[in-house]
């Protein structure tokens, strides 16, 4: 039999931490099993562009500038699947703060060159082109990068965890932080996916994976009000990762 | 005009060289990775959220500016923390300096020295040292994973202690697997070839941190071995500025001289107090004799097994003196107003963060300084001395030696090169 032709994937970086490429590079030993399965042309912290157009292409990272929206654009018209990893790419994530601030932000921080920049407030991906895939995360999980792409590879795209992060934490067996130690947790509004990573160490969850699909937040937003905190506090603990899907 | 791109390094960027009738007409380095403002990010937050934000500033250095930002707040809100939550803080940056220099080393830069496309074709030609890497990489990640709670992004340090300690049995297992890559990645590391550029970019100046110890937290700031400069009084020598188009601000020391910092000016101002098999494998390298930026690859070497002997040597000293539980250590404080400043040595060099609260924890301004940053005029210093030089000697594709002397300095930026020839 003849040796069947490998998708071609490639791997983009927009405005970013570089996280969720680095979270697939963490898979380690098993990165090198990637590329025998899959023909990685670009993956720019790795090796140097073979200038091959993907079939998929996984994107990370928030849109702020013309260049990035027109590479984007352009990548479209070329994939079969486009993927938007981590949370910058789907909602524009923790830098997608202070739109109204952001001129004088950048007038205060480069004084002598923010009339020369092209920066914009960070967008996420389908703002500009349809996305066929989000794999949410702060960063993404590397297991479930690897369950979408074996999804992707037979022509079918993946079904994301529908219930919150809280199923996960009661598995597990945690005390729950919300409800015998009165911390602001998230978890009852985030979709699940990272195993209760925040709560299983004493630290309520930050909402990285954004909202399920039947997600109470008023009904949080009472509880919160109930703990004590101030509107303040409220609108600070939602609007690390929440703000833009409201 | 010719476009080549500078793959296997972090982030986008540009070197943009001109040359006339085969003489350097100027070159200079643009760092194009867009804005995001996290200094005004954190403006009007709680104390509490910053870590969180800031630590998004990058992956690869996360854990150092979690640790980092969470020593500036309590030093602004006068927080002692007890030695087991700082020994497990250096544990976790232990885990954050061998993921970086593994990948780094092994898997971008190692490529160059055995004239390599990249660590797919090394790993065909020698598996063994592609695996090594991935290895040591993984250790890196499983510190900083079990300590820190995820390989990117870590949850559990916190303003005043940390939130949740990891099991014993892990800790021990961790100890094991650094005892057995000791011995494994100094044979492999000290048959590396050296590289024909090397003696091409001497190192100048160069800072780091540097205390009783070798260590990444803790101590002065120390230039060039011999000057010492308290951390709060950084910006009294150094200052910068952002020239455009790049995004990133230069540095430069007493308004005028460009600086390394990294693994080799840790190691050039600290090698004395390197022990056991780091200290012996520094003295046979040589490389404080060669100062080469080059070096660099070389110093993250030695300091990789620098790191395996402290992580056995601060897990014992962790599990000696505990009843061991997985319950987190967070002290008592009561918000202030305050100012607060911390360094740290971050696997790419010096890394400094300001902040200042007011008297309900909300930040007031923050400052952060980055070790890329910091390189940035340095690295135009070297690229300009090594391409006239190459020029000289008749060299006419400079875009590969210049290409393997930014990776040198391990930045934390993708670069494009753009040669220009008029
Ligand atoms: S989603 Fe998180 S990990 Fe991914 S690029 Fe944005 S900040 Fe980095
Ligand atoms: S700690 Fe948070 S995630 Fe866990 S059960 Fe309670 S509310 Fe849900």
């Amino acid at each position: 039999m003849r040796e069947k032709k490998k998708t071609k994937v490639g791997f983009y970086s927009l405005t970013s931490c570089s996280g969720d490429i680095l979270e697939i590079t963490n898979m380690e030993e098993d990165l090198l099993k990637l590329f025998e399965i899959v023909d990685v042309v670009d993956l720019n912290v790795a090796m140097a562009s073979t200038g091959v157009r993907p079939e998929i292409a996984f994107v990370e990272g928030a849109i702020t500038q013309p260049e990035e929206a027109r590479f984007l654009r352009k990548l479209r018209k070329e994939v079969k699947y486009l993927v938007a990893m981590g949370s910058c790419a789907c909602t524009g994530g923790v830098i997608a703060r202070g739109p109204k601030q952001r001129r004088a932000w950048l007038r205060d921080v480069y004084p002598e060159s923010w009339e020369e920049f092209r920066s914009g407030f960070p967008r996420p991906l389908r703002d500009v082109i349809q996305v066929d895939l989000e794999i949410p995360g702060c960063p993404i999980e590397r297991r479930y990068f690897l369950h979408c792409i074996a999804y992707l590879l037979k022509g079918v795209l993946p079904e994301v965890p529908n219930y919150p992060v809280c199923m996960e934490c009661k598995m597990k067996g945690n005390e729950c932080l919300l409800r015998y130690r009165g911390m602001p947790c998230l978890g009852p509004i985030t979709r699940a996916g990272c195993g209760a990573r925040q709560p299983s160490r004493g630290r309520p969850c930050d909402g990285c994976f954004g909202p399920y699909a039947d997600a109470n937040l008023d009904s949080l937003v009472e509880i919160f009000r109930g703990l004590g905190l101030s509107e303040r506090e409220i609108k600070n603990r939602l609007d690390l990762f929440w703000e833009r899907r409201r | 005009m010719r476009e080549a791109l500078i793959a296997r390094v972090e982030g986008h960027g540009r070197i943009e060289v001109k040359v006339k009738k085969g003489k350097l007409q100027s070159i200079k380095l643009d760092i194009l990775t867009p804005p995001r403002l996290f200094e005004k990010l954190i403006v009007g937050r709680h104390f509490s959220e910053v870590p969180t934000i800031v630590s998004r500033i990058c992956s690869i250095c996360s854990a150092s500016h979690r640790v980092v930002s969470v020593m500036a707040l309590e030093d602004a809100l006068g927080i002692k923390v007890p030695e087991e939550v700082e020994l497990m803080r250096r544990l976790l940056l232990h885990g954050g300096v061998l993921e970086s220099h593994a990948l780094h080393l092994f898997l971008l830069a190692l490529p160059d020295y055995y004239r390599k496309a990249s660590f797919v074709e090394l790993s065909k030609d020698a598996p063994e040292l592609v695996t090594l890497g991935f290895r040591l990489k993984g250790l890196g990640n499983r510190i900083q994973e079990t300590v820190g709670g995820r390989a990117i992004h870590q949850i559990t340090p916190v303003v005043g202690g940390m939130s949740a300690f990891p099991p014993a049995g892990e800790l021990e297992s961790i100890a094991g697997e650094a005892e057995v890559l000791m011995e494994r990645t100094y044979l492999t590391l000290k048959d590396v070839p050296s590289l024909e550029l090397t003696p091409l970019a001497q190192v100048e100046n160069w800072v780091s941190l540097s205390g009783r110890e070798y260590e990444y937290t803790g101590g002065d700031i120390l230039i060039n071995g011999r000057e010492r400069l308290r951390v709060e009084d950084f910006s009294r020598r150094f200052h910068e500025s952002s020239l455009p188009p790049s995004y990133v601000k230069h540095t430069l020391l007493d308004n005028e001289k460009t600086f390394m910092v990294g693994a080799l000016a840790r190691v050039l101002n600290n090698r004395s107090k390197l022990k056991g098999r780091a200290g012996s494998f520094c003295r046979e390298l040589g490389l404080t004799r060669q100062k080469s930026t080059f070096m660099n690859n070389l110093a993250q070497a030695v300091e990789l097994l620098f790191c395996l002997e402290r992580v056995s040597w601060i897990v014992e000293k962790l599990l000696k003196n505990r009843e061991w539980s997985e319950e987190g250590i967070v002290v008592d404080f009561t918000p202030r107003a305050g100012r607060g400043v911390a360094a740290i040595e971050a696997p790419r060099g010096l890394l400094l963060h300001r902040y200042s609260l007011d008297d309900r924890g909300y930040v007031l301004d923050g400052d952060i300084v980055t070790p890329t940053a910091l390189n940035l005029s340095e690295m135009e210093r070297t690229l300009r001395d090594m391409a006239g030089h190459l020029l000289r000697e008749g060299v006419r594709e400079l875009t590969p030696s210049l290409e393997m002397l930014v990776r040198a300095f391990d930045p934390c930026i993708s670069c494009s090169v753009h040669l220009l020839e008029v």
